[in-house]
């Protein structure tokens, strides 16, 4: 019986250090640092300007061997640049977005693949103008509120460890997503990037960086 | 492939195309029902008009021109309504015109100006002994290469 007692408490522990090892799941806490600077760099020449976004992030490590969980949410406000083929001059944006990522990591390389839903809610507002010769031009404001976008997210990853807590994250990043509501075509959609002349279905994608900080 | 051109030349013809309308200040066509050169126009001004510059080459046309055409008047797009004061040889009449302005968003377009009828019983007001307005989109449908319908905007025909 003792004996029993002592295989059943062994083989407990040789479970739990495997499970410990298998299930490991360190957590990182992220940020974009990079989305909204270019904005106030480069105002002339990028397609946005003065624009804050502030995109957190939680990553952590699932079950799964070289398998990783993201989620993340963000926020973006700010002006696309003065664009008068529309009639539409200082269009504003404004909006909150949430995604998942699920991440496969590369089994050599500091690289991940992910993909994931992104949900996206925002509002736009700016003036439009039409020029009358005679009786003087006609400015108006329109509000375009309470827009909503969902799709998918693609993206990879490169990771560049900076030291033992922190390491920056290279990323290229395709979207596409259907917006259900929503009349004007936006400059920029929160979330989802540059989406000129797009009206009901939204393709956009870029680069960015983000600032990873491992917590546990 | 060459059985395949004229199809794709088919498709090209048959193609529907957006119009986006004039996207300015916008237009109204004027027909006088007249005799030879039974009238002969001294000036015509519009209430709140900026530039009256217009109207002296419409004027102008007007007198001259053969056969009569039409004046082309530009109407108010910050009021619903616009009144012109038309200056003959020996009479002064005044025509107010009624409408309802449009301003709406279309795809590939952006914002868009267009008209409407004013949704009153009165379209407008004025010294003339008869004065009728027709309304139309000032955007084109059922666009084409080779045709399209509509867009004439509003029309007024005035009798004396």
């Amino acid at each position: 019986m003792r004996a029993l007692i002592i295989l059943v408490v062994m083989n407990l522990t040789w479970i739990n250090g495997s499970a410990q090892k298998i299930y490991s799941t360190p957590v990182y806490l992220g940020l974009d640092i990079v989305k909204g600077i270019p904005s106030y760099i480069l105002p002339d020449q990028y397609f946005i300007r003065k624009t804050v976004i502030i995109e957190p992030y939680v990553r952590f490590n699932t079950q799964k061997t070289r398998r990783s969980m993201l989620i993340g949410a963000g926020f973006a406000s700010g002006n696309s640049k003065t664009d008068t083929a529309l009639q539409i001059s200082n269009q504003k944006f404004q909006g909150v977005y949430f995604k998942v990522g699920f991440e496969k990591k590369n089994r050599t390389r500091p690289m991940s693949i992910g993909i994931g839903p992104i949900l996206s809610i925002a509002g736009f507002k700016g003036n439009y103008h039409f020029k009358g010769a005679t009786f003087g031009d006609y400015n108006a404001t329109f509000y375009d509120k309470k827009n909503i976008a969902f799709g998918a997210e693609g993206y990879m990853t490169y990771d560049l460890p900076l030291n033992k807590k922190f390491s920056l994250r290279f990323l290229a990043r395709s979207v596409i997503a259907m917006r259900t509501r929503g009349t004007i075509s936006p400059d920029y959609y929160p979330g989802i990037g540059h989406t000129r002349y797009m009206q009901k279905f939204l393709v956009s994608g870029g680069f960015t960086t983000q600032l990873f900080f491992r917590c546990k | 492939m060459k059985n395949l051109l004229p199809l794709f030349l088919l498709i090209l013809i048959l193609y529907s195309c957006t119009d986006c309308g004039p996207q300015k200040e916008l237009t109204v066509g004027i027909n006088f029902n007249r005799g030879k050169d039974s009238l002969h126009l001294k000036k015509i001004e519009a209430m709140g008009a900026l530039d009256q510059q217009i109207f002296k080459k419409q004027v102008e046309d007007f007198n001259t021109s053969r056969p009569f055409p039409d004046l082309s008047l530009p109407i108010s797009l910050n009021a619903d309504s616009t009144t012109y004061i038309f200056e003959f040889q020996n009479r002064v009449d005044t025509l107010t015109l009624f409408y309802k302005r449009d301003f709406h968003y279309k795809d590939h377009c952006g914002f868009v100006t267009d008209t409407k009828s004013p949704g009153t019983w009165r379209n407008s007001k004025s010294t003339f002994s008869e004065v009728n307005v027709s309304y139309e989109s000032y955007l084109r449908r059922d666009i084409t290469l080779v045709s399209s319908s509509g867009g004439h905007g509003i029309s007024v025909n005035i009798s004396l």
